[in-house]
Order: structure tokens, then C-alpha cells, then sequence
């Protein structure tokens, strides 16, 4: 439950300081603010609008998660880098929807259906709401997270303040989503996540540190798959048909490749700097995309260690599209 | 005098720490007693309408704190958060 506000107090003392003891449903109502700010622009004093354009959006999820791996986002901690090592991986993950979004082969196939774009925008809206509020509530309240008020496993969008709860089941396939992910309750995934955050901070050991963040990046990918993508777009029988029909070889020449290049560019030329989803990959399948997203993680797990400087430097490059604009014409 | 509920701006109160003057602020603390800070408020005399409520006037500082919010013995004050409007455009296309 969260508090009732107003608060009243009576100025009966000298120098009286009425305290305000914010539960969970209060701090997670700032982290769900902090999400859809994030995707808005400001119109007037406090007053925003949500940014239209689906790739800006899928390109600002792709800054924030970059900015949550380097630290630099708000409250972040650049003593503890490398803690949200799922982010990393997230962030190009974010970079390759906007890019989807953006390619022609799916723009032609807008003309047939918006199915794919529209799931692909939903999943990644609402991924980004579950997930991104969790790392800010514990870059803010780690003491409340998994210890002292315990919110982590107690989030639940019925306990936002009204206000909260009120945008949240305003913004866009909010009716066919937040049931979907369980109220955002926490799965057992992402608790486990981040007990491995807290490993990472903890662990002096390089190569512990290591295995530590691969294990932490692998039960955020679980989460994220399993628990929010799945059931929230993949489990959709008009996107997993229309999946299986980019598949048929009468339409696979023109749909776009499942491709996950470690780069702030779409296209990579490099096979070293990107991972291609097996031919025989069926995305709507939760095992046969885990088994790809496998495969991935342990090349971006590579390419952390062998080419840090430049994973580094292409992932303050997607941080750097924080504030993606939004178009004039938005179709 | 500022009239609480008449649009209080909290920059024009003094920050006196003087015996026997009433000086009220909030704090917001969490669970643990650790501070929230960065909150956008706003604090009406209280039982007056609080809005514009998205309108704030300040937020809380590194320590949870707001500024003074009433100088007045015995006056009562309703304290809000002032959570940001948004708006979502639900044309056909956009979702």
C-alpha cells in the first residue's frame, strides 16, 4: 500500500520538521516517473509530452541502458562500474530495435501490417519501464531494494501513487501489457540479477568479477525474455504469425536479418563485432531466441575483455542519444 | 505574509534558525531513515485546493528537506508530491 497524501501537519513547534515516510509504492512511483520522463519532452513548467516516434523512443531506452552501464546516470556510482553488466548488452539490444524500426524492409512491410513494428515498439516500451525503474530505485534506495523495506518484491502497479498509476495505464498498449507482466511484479529472475549486482560490487577478483557479471547479464536476459517479452509480445498470435511469415521464403529475401551488432551503427561489416541469430532461429519461440541470445552474450562477454576500449567508446556514443528527437510527422 | 494556498514561493522565506520562532518544514525519509531527495512538492494551507498541483514549488534537497513552509503558529499545511503531467498522443497510429 502506498502512503495517503496529502500529509498535514500543524506548525505547533519551534522548528518543527514533519517527516514523510515514503514506502515502496511511493519510491516506485518516482522510478516510473523517472522511466516515461525519460521517453517525453518537456511542453511546460513540470508538463511533457510523449516522444511519438518509435525509433526515438527505442533510441533513448538504448542511451539510458548505455548510461546505466557507464554510470552516468542519475545516481549513478562510477566506483562500482560494470555492476549492471546486462545493460551493456541492453543497450545495443535497444540500438538494433530503433534500427529495425528504421529499416526498409520493415517500413515496407508497414504497408501490409504494423504488427511487427508495433510489437517490437511495445516490447521495448514496456521493458524498458519494468527494467530501467528497477536500477534507478537501486542506484536510489539500494538500502530498501532487497533489504530494509524489501521493494523489491514489492512492485506492483497497484500500489503507485494514483498519479503514477493513472500515466502508467495511459501510455501506449498499457491495457494488453501491465497484466501481461504480472503487475510488475518481480520475477524470480531479477531478484537473482541483482544479487549478482551485489557481487559485483563486492568481488575484487577480476576474474571472479567476471564470471560474476556473465551470470548477472544471463538472469537479466531470463527476466527480460521470460518473463516480460514473452508472454508480452512473442505469445501474441499476430506477432508470432507474422513472424513465422518472414520466415517463408517467399517473404524472407526482404525481411530484416536478426542481427546484434556491438557497435553505435546499424550495419557492421566486421563478423567479430556482431552476432546473427541462427538460420534456423524461430524468434517467437522463447528456448530457440535464449539459445541465440546465448551465443551473444558470450561474444559480447568477449569483446569486453579483448576490445573494452572500444566497447566503452561505442557505448558512450549510444549514451549520447539521451535526448533522440522526436519527428514532426510520425505515421 | 506569504498565504499558504495562494502560491508559495519558498525562496522569499529567510532560513532563521532563531528560539521561539515556528518554522515548519517536511522531510522525506525512506524505510530507513535515509533521505529522498530531488522530490518536486507543494505544501497549501490545508483543506485549500492544491491545484495546479503538477505546479511545484521546489523540491526536496540532498538531506529530504523542503525550505520553510509556514512561518504561522498553529497553521496547518498540506503537503503534496508535485508528480509531472504527461501526455500521451492515442492517435490510430501512434499505438
Amino acid at each position: 500500500m502506498s502512503i495517503d497524501l496529502p500529509v498535514t501537519a500543524k506548525n505547533d513547534t519551534n522548528m518543527k520538521a514533519e517527516k514523510v515516510i515514503c514506502d515502496c509504492g511511493l519510491l516506485w512511483s518516482l522510478a516510473h516517473q523517472f522511466t516515461y520522463l525519460r521517453l517525453s519532452d518537456e511542453t511546460a513548467d513540470n508538463e511533457y509530452k510523449l516522444v511519438d516516434l518509435f525509433s526515438a523512443r527505442a533510441k533513448r531506452i538504448a542511451a539510458t541502458y548505455a548510461r546505466f552501464y557507464l554510470e552516468t546516470e542519475d545516481g549513478g556510482n562510477p566506483d562500482v562500474l560494470g555492476r549492471y553488466y546486462w545493460m551493456a548488452l541492453g543497450a545495443f539490444a535497444s540500438k538494433t530495435v530503433g534500427c529495425l524500426l528504421d529499416s526498409f524492409q520493415l517500413n515496407a512491410m508497414y504497408v501490409a501490417s504494423k504488427t511487427i513494428p508495433r510489437g517490437l515498439a511495445q516490447g521495448n516500451l514496456w521493458l524498458f519501464t519494468d527494467i530501467a525503474a528497477s536500477h534507478w530505485f537501486y542506484n536510489h534506495h539500494r538500502g530498501n531494494f532487497q533489504q530494509g523495506m524489501m521493494c523489491a518484491k514489492n512492485r506492483d502497479v497497484n500500489d503507485l501513487q494514483d498519479t503514477v498509476k493513472s500515466i502508467t495505464n495511459d501510455l501506449p498498449w498499457a491495457d494488453k501489457s501491465i497484466s501481461k507482466i504480472n503487475n510488475f511484479k518481480p520475477s524470480s529472475d531479477i531478484i537473482e540479477g541483482f544479487k549478482w549486482v551485489e557481487k559485483i560490487e563486492n568481488e575484487r577478483n577480476p576474474v571472479q568479477k567476471r564470471k560474476h557479471q556473465l551470470a548477472q547479464l544471463l538472469a537479466i536476459a531470463e527476466h527480460e525474455q521470460g518473463a516480460v517479452l514473452q508472454p508480452l509480445i512473442y505469445e501474441n498470435p499476430d506477432f508470432a504469425g507474422w513472424a513465422k511469415i518472414q520466415r517463408s521464403k517467399w517473404v524472407k529475401w526482404m525481411s530484416p536479418n536478426y542481427q546484434l551488432s556491438f557497435s553505435h551503427i546499424c550495419e557492421v561489416e566486421d563478423s567479430d563485432l556482431k552476432s546473427n541469430a541462427p538460420n534456423d532461429m524461430q524468434i517467437e519461440n522463447y528456448q530457440s531466441r535464449m539459445d541465440w541470445i546465448g551465443q551473444a552474450a558470450e561474444k559480447f562477454h568477449g569483446l569486453m575483455k579483448r576490445k573494452n576500449d572500444y566497447m566503452l567508446q561505442e557505448l558512450k556514443t549510444v549514451a549520447g542519444w539521451v535526448d533522440s528527437p522526436d519527428a514532426a510527422l510520425v505515421y | 505574509m506569504t498565504q499558504l494556498g495562494e502560491g508559495v514561493d519558498v525562496s522569499s522565506f529567510t532560513d532563521e534558525e532563531e528560539e521561539g520562532l515556528f518554522r515548519l518544514r517536511f522531510i522525506l525519509l525512506d524505510g530507513n531513515g535515509e533521505a529522498v531527495s530531488g522530490v518536486r512538492f507543494k505544501t497549501v494551507k490545508s483543506g485549500t485546493s492544491a491545484d495546479p498541483l503538477h505546479l511545484a514549488d521546489g523540491e526536496t534537497s540532498f538531506n529530504g528537506m523542503t525550505p520553510v513552509v509556514s512561518r504561522t503558529k498553529d497553521e496547518e499545511v498540506d503537503f503534496f508530491i508535485a508528480w509531472a503531467k504527461l501526455e500521451v498522443n492515442k492517435g490510430f497510429f501512434k499505438v
